[in-house]
């Protein structure tokens, strides 16, 4: 099972190129499940037209207890792609990164796998790795590969620095790798220089090159991802190229 | 208020059944948690704390770990304390504040594991759950941990042959009826004495539910007594080889809902039914061995107290199993209908019938007890159950130490001396 999660600082565009990785997996005709990690639960809004899922922690604070089934906390989206958004506490209330903790818990209880039995699951994380409930997400049995959504930006470089080193950390733990840079230009001066010099540094592949796109904005707006939109298009390539190496590696992996 | 407690005591948590199960086979057993609350899990809840050493720790856990996430020095510690004391394995549990943080002891377990290269695992819990829950899952992990899979593929083709000739055995003979019936088979199959009978394990003995030597005693004599093989029993006078063998037996029996995981375990991964009970009382045992024998037989899990229940005035307070065998055994063995009233909130609830209760809370037991003559259960219940005759049934995860020596022992006894021990 190719089991994925992103990460990079926040709005470098983590949920843009998770659902639009999912759009491009189901395309290909795998059996795809994303899960949003962040309170904002709109990971999956590109999914599903528009039509949000209620989240798993919205779901627990609004009923008082644990939904039972998975129909409560998931949707189907384009391609069939299962929705799931932890969601999170009341703003400024709670901890965040716990819910993530108790999302997977339940998701667990759930069978969520079992049932499901996907090809593919991607976990779209919330920024940076700043607690134990975000690295829940690459701990053993979940995600084994970590992609790092970067631009070219300072800040942006800086996170992705800052997560891969997290996940170095964790390297006796048995815990997921980092597979690569997935680069999402945002036409800063120098920026293809400066994301490969910071690969370079760190011995890590940029594994996609995503340009700056207006059909993404323009099929966000209609709740959409550019896969479901026009899969031609030059950035859908990008996305079901990645995909495809995804799929590729997934499979000599197991074979 | 609902699920409060203000007169009556609350069940130890899933951190003392962790404890408990795991005592008696030779590992480190440590809770991740602040320091000075070992007496908590050790001399309030486990009579064996004077009698039997056992390798348990706290972890030490400061708000400046806590915080800083500090995990190494937990390793560092684990670490240093295993190459000392060399234990069999490390198990790992959490107390509710590295439950809350997300701690994730799985990988501080496999980080321990690789530096030590002695076995180390976690078993899940929060602090906030009940011993049955932290019983239960150490007892899958520990089996999870220590059966050799690889030895008992190799032996299972040459075992099952062996069984099958035996039950063939068994089913060929009509006389096949009473409490003789395995006598019977000994004199007349070909196969040897030993292999003839059927191998048990009791599962899920801890002093949480069993707290006194001769509840341990009587459940092995009514094994033998009954013709079966004791092959292990699960977690009282036990050690890690009986874990090791757990894939031996033909059939299990479930003594308490703490021993439901690994019963359902080792029927899915290893296809031996369980049976459901406690043999109090004579009947009732009488029953349970005749089950225990159909149970091995067509593989299939039974529960011993399904056709034995009725609506009574009695009220049997405490843990599902426990209490419904023995509104079981007062049916078949005294003629007395009882109701099970689940007061732990925690366990096998697919045992109790439709006229039985589950209650945590308080006020709304003390109203449900209202409708019963008598009411059977822990002596701290007593304050809430007005005028009505009570008699006494102390249960260590309830009350500790406090009652245990005058708790009575029931199984494979007659239930008269519920008189006596009340007098």
């Amino acid at each position: 099972m190719i089991k994925i999660a992103v990460y990079g600082k926040g709005g470098i565009g983590k949920s843009t190129v998770t659902s639009n990785l999912s759009a491009a997996l189901a395309y290909l005709g795998k059996k795809v499940i994303q899960i949003g990690c962040d309170p904002k639960a709109d990971s999956t809004a590109n999914l599903l037209s528009g039509n949000p899922v209620f989240p798993v922690m919205n779901y627990m604070r609004d009923y008082d207890k644990e939904p039972e089934s998975l129909e409560e906390i998931s949707k189907v989206g384009y391609g069939g792609v299962l929705c799931i958004e932890t969601g999170g506490p009341t703003p400024g209330l709670g901890c965040a990164g716990r819910g993530i903790i108790t999302t997977f818990s339940l998701l667990e209880e759930l069978s969520l796998f079992e049932k499901f039995k996907p090809d593919a699951v991607l976990y779209d994380v919330l920024g940076d790795v700043v607690c134990g409930g975000f690295a829940a997400p690459i701990r053993e049995g979940l995600a084994s590969k970590v992609l790092i959504v970067t631009s070219g930006e300072k800040m942006a470089l800086y996170a992705a620095g800052n997560i891969n080193s997290a996940v170095e950390n964790f390297k006796e733990r048995s815990y997921a790798n980092v597979r690569g840079i997935v680069f999402n230009r945002r036409n800063v001066l120098n920026e293809e220089e400066k994301v490969r010099e910071f690969a370079a540094s760190r011995n890590l592949p940029i594994i996609a090159d995503i340009p700056r796109s207006d059909d993404i904005i323009r099929f966000e707006d209609e709740g959409k991802t550019v896969i479901e939109g026009d899969p031609t298009m030059e950035v859908s390539k990008r996305f079901l190229d990645l995909a495809k190496l995804l799929i590729e590696e997934d499979e000599r992996e197991n074979n | 208020m609902n699920q409060t407690a203000r007169i009556i005591s609350i069940y130890a948590a899933d951190t003392s059944g962790f404890c408990s199960a795991l005592y008696e086979y030779g590992g480190m057993v440590v809770i991740h948690d602040a320091s000075g609350c070992n007496s908590t899990y050790t001399t309030h809840d486990e009579p064996r704390w004077y009698d039997k050493k056992c390798m348990m720790f706290i972890s030490g856990l400061t708000e400046k770990d806590a915080v800083m996430g500090n995990d190494d020095k937990l390793i560092d510690d684990l670490v240093i304390a295993a190459n000392k004391l060399k234990p069999e394995f490390i198990a790992l549990c959490a107390s509710p504040l590295p439950a809350m943080i997300g701690t994730d002891l799985d990988a501080i377990a496999y980080a321990v594991e690789q530096e030590t290269g002695i076995p180390s695992f976690h078993v899940k819990t929060n602090g906030m759950q009940s011993y049955i829950t932290g019983a239960g899952n150490a007892f899958v992990e520990l089996a999870k941990k220590f059966i050799d899979d690889k030895s008992y593929r190799n032996s299972e083709a040459v075992n099952k042959t062996e069984k099958e000739t035996t039950l063939k055995s068994e089913n060929n003979d009509s006389n096949i009826t009473g409490s003789s019936d395995i006598n019977v088979i000994n004199e007349t199959s070909t196969i040897s004495a030993a292999s003839d009978k059927i191998k048990v394990n009791i599962i899920g003995v801890t002093p949480l539910d069993f707290p006194k030597k001769e509840n341990c005693e009587s459940l092995k004599k009514f094994i033998e007594e009954s013709g079966f093989t004791l092959n292990a029993c699960i977690g009282v006078d036990t050690s890690l080889s009986e874990i090791k063998i757990l894939p031996d037996a033909d059939v299990n029996l479930m003594v308490s809902s703490s021993g439901k995981p690994l019963c359902e375990y080792l029927y899915e991964n290893y296809d031996i039914p369980f049976v459901k009970g406690v043999p109090y009382g004579i009947r009732f045992a009488e029953k349970i061995k005749d089950l225990l024998k159909e149970s091995a037989k067509e593989k299939r899990n039974i529960d011993a107290t399904s056709d034995l229940r009725k609506e009574g005035k009695v009220a049997i307070l405490g843990e599902s199993v426990l209490s419904s065998s023995l509104a079981a055994a007062f049916f078949i063995d005294n003629g007395i209908n009882a109701c099970v009233i689940e007061t732990v909130g925690d366990g096998d609830f697919d045992i109790l019938k439709p006229f039985d209760f589950r209650c945590e809370d308080e006020a709304y037991l003390e109203e449900i007890l209202k409708d019963f003559d008598v009411i059977i259960g822990d002596p701290l219940f007593k304050p809430i159950c007005h005028d009505k005759r009570f008699v006494s049934l102390p249960h260590e995860a309830f009350s500790g130490r406090c009652f245990t020596k005058n708790a009575p022992n029931f199984i494979y006894a007659s239930l008269d001396s519920i008189e006596e021990s009340n007098k």
